[in-house]
């Protein structure tokens, strides 16, 4: 029995029984992502933000280290502008189990605007299992302590060896559209939403009175009329697509996921 | 079933902002807020009058204690399932109970005359019959340029009692006890932390309380409010739970 158990979660998992599932959208995956597999570093998609006044700090951990003692590791990180160009790729050896990285417009040489980053962890060793890089992102506006949010949503993986990576694995309906509706009231100032298209697809995105555009692993923030009843309310064929929410009331700001 | 609760501290407040709906939309105007702590052995349970709209409960700081939480249920659900025996928490609906992306309140906290900080927060019913351990990392959320570091440990257990344990700051790499922190379950505990503290190889771990950390700090009436992931969202393979348990076992050895 425990062995047929097995055999089944194993078939479900696979890449084409996840197609098959996603495309109708029987017990449809979030993410597309073969758990079946091993050695895979995956990482939430963090906003970069160095634009109005902004700077962003980012705190991640070595996973590698933390949880299977392989002090060896290194971490990359790759920057991209809100478009999905590559602007900037890092990378970090000797990381505490601990780390920070300040990124503002002097680390991304002069630009002041918006983006998307991804972690990836980097090791030799075989440790057989998936890892995920979710770790926090700080919003310090005019120099202000930064307000600080956990990652979001698995959007990309990489092989520990650096090849095989792949963006947007975030699940769209093909027939349906999915409203999702943020769990909060907003009387503020000023709302910004900063969302991201974490699929492969090219998504409709209706955020209250706003429709746009946005293509695959792009990104956009935008400032948003809030509606009589106070309320977010996101329309997309993304199974999920949950934003974060810059909240502003005189010179205060807070942010978190929505 | 979610429930969902406050702070209380002398620097702060919270306010609490429960929707009506699910994040997919689907309505329930039915229910009430109800508010519950242990006393005396058995589980106190109050209807809540509080501020509302067709979409929202609004929790206001005079309702929230350390020691109380809320949830939403129909008078119905109350009287049917607990019949008159509060020994025990219980799941009354599935209501909250939502997927991929959990049913969630707004709680957020302010400085008096100054900013302000929240986060969509939720305690399942799932952990109020856990005995566990937590373990979280100081320096990912606190600060040490920081004025004021603190951190509040949330727990709710099914039964209605109070009992101490221990939570301790540890260096995972010297493998040493650094501060031994009395807590209660049923309670939100506070944690002043010093800059000391705040370091890459410091962790807290809770030993037999499951909770939720959350960490808040303030510089320049600006308030930054966030909780830590539990560590088995790092690892997605089935090996997780494994792994897990083993690192809490080396630290179990660490703290006894």
């Amino acid at each position: 029995m425990k062995l047929i158990k097995l055999l089944l979660k194993k078939i479900v998992r696979n890449k084409f029984s996840i197609l098959i599932r996603n495309l109708i959208g029987f017990k449809p995956p979030i993410f597309l992502l073969n758990l079946n597999k091993k050695n895979i570093s995956t990482s939430d998609a963090f906003f970069w933000r160095t634009d109005q006044n902004y700077h962003t700090i980012f705190k991640f951990s070595d996973i590698l280290n933390l949880f299977f003692k392989d002090n060896s590791s290194e971490v990359e990180m790759l920057f991209y502008d809100k478009n999905n160009n590559l602007i900037k790729s890092k990378k970090f050896s000797n990381i505490e189990l601990s780390n920070k990285l300040i990124i503002d417009k002097t680390f991304l040489d002069g630009i002041e605007d918006h983006g998307i980053f991804y972690v990836f962890h980097k090791s030799k060793a075989n440790i057989n299992s998936i890892i995920r890089n979710s770790c926090y992102t700080g919003y310090s506006y005019k120099e202000s302590l930064p307000s600080f949010v956990h990652g979001n949503l698995i959007t990309s993986i990489r092989n520990f060896d650096g090849q095989n990576i792949e963006f947007g694995i975030v699940g769209a309906s093909s027939l349906k559209k999915k409203l999702y509706k943020v769990q909060n009231f907003y009387d503020f100032d000023k709302t910004e939403v900063a969302i991201m298209n974490p699929t492969k697809n090219r998504l409709e995105i209706e955020i209250n009175s706003n429709k746009f555009i946005l293509e695959s692993c792009c990104s956009k923030i935008i400032n948003i009329d809030i509606n009589n009843n106070k309320l977010i309310e996101i329309v997309s064929n993304c199974y999920l697509l949950r934003p974060i929410i810059f909240n502003y009331k005189k010179q205060f700001i807070d942010v978190y996921h929505g | 079933m979610n429930f969902f609760f406050g702070i209380k501290n002398t620097d702060l407040f919270s306010k609490i902002t429960i929707p009506k709906f699910q994040n997919t939309g689907l309505h329930n105007n039915h229910y009430n807020v109800y508010v519950s702590k242990p006393e005396n052995g058995k589980w106190l349970i109050k209807k809540l009058i509080c501020k509302e709209n067709k979409n929202f409960f609004f929790i206001d700081h005079e309702d929230i204690s350390n020691d109380n939480f809320f949830f939403l249920a129909s008078e119905n659900e109350i009287t049917k399932k607990y019949a008159n025996n509060f020994s025990k928490l219980l799941n009354l609906n599935t209501f909250t109970d939502t997927f991929p992306s959990a049913f969630r309140s707004n709680l957020r906290i302010y400085l008096n005359e100054g900013g302000f900080s929240s986060y969509q927060s939720e305690y399942p019913y799932e952990m109020t019959n856990k005995i566990g351990s937590i373990l979280s990392p100081t320096s990912t959320l606190l600060n040490v340029d920081a004025e004021k570091n603190l951190i509040f440990f949330k727990n709710i257990f099914h039964l209605p009692v109070q009992e101490n344990s221990f939570l301790y700051f540890v260096d995972i790499v010297k493998k040493k006890v650094l501060e031994k922190i009395q807590i209660k379950n049923n309670f939100l505990n506070e944690i002043k932390v010093s800059n000391s503290l705040i370091k890459s190889n410091i962790f807290i771990f809770s030993q037999k309380c499951l909770g939720i950390p959350l960490y808040v700090t303030m510089k320049d009436k600006h308030i930054s409010f966030e909780h830590t992931h539990p560590p088995h969202h790092y690892i997605l393979s089935d090996d997780k739970f494994k792994i897990i348990a083993n690192l809490k076992y080396e630290i179990n050895q660490i703290i006894t």
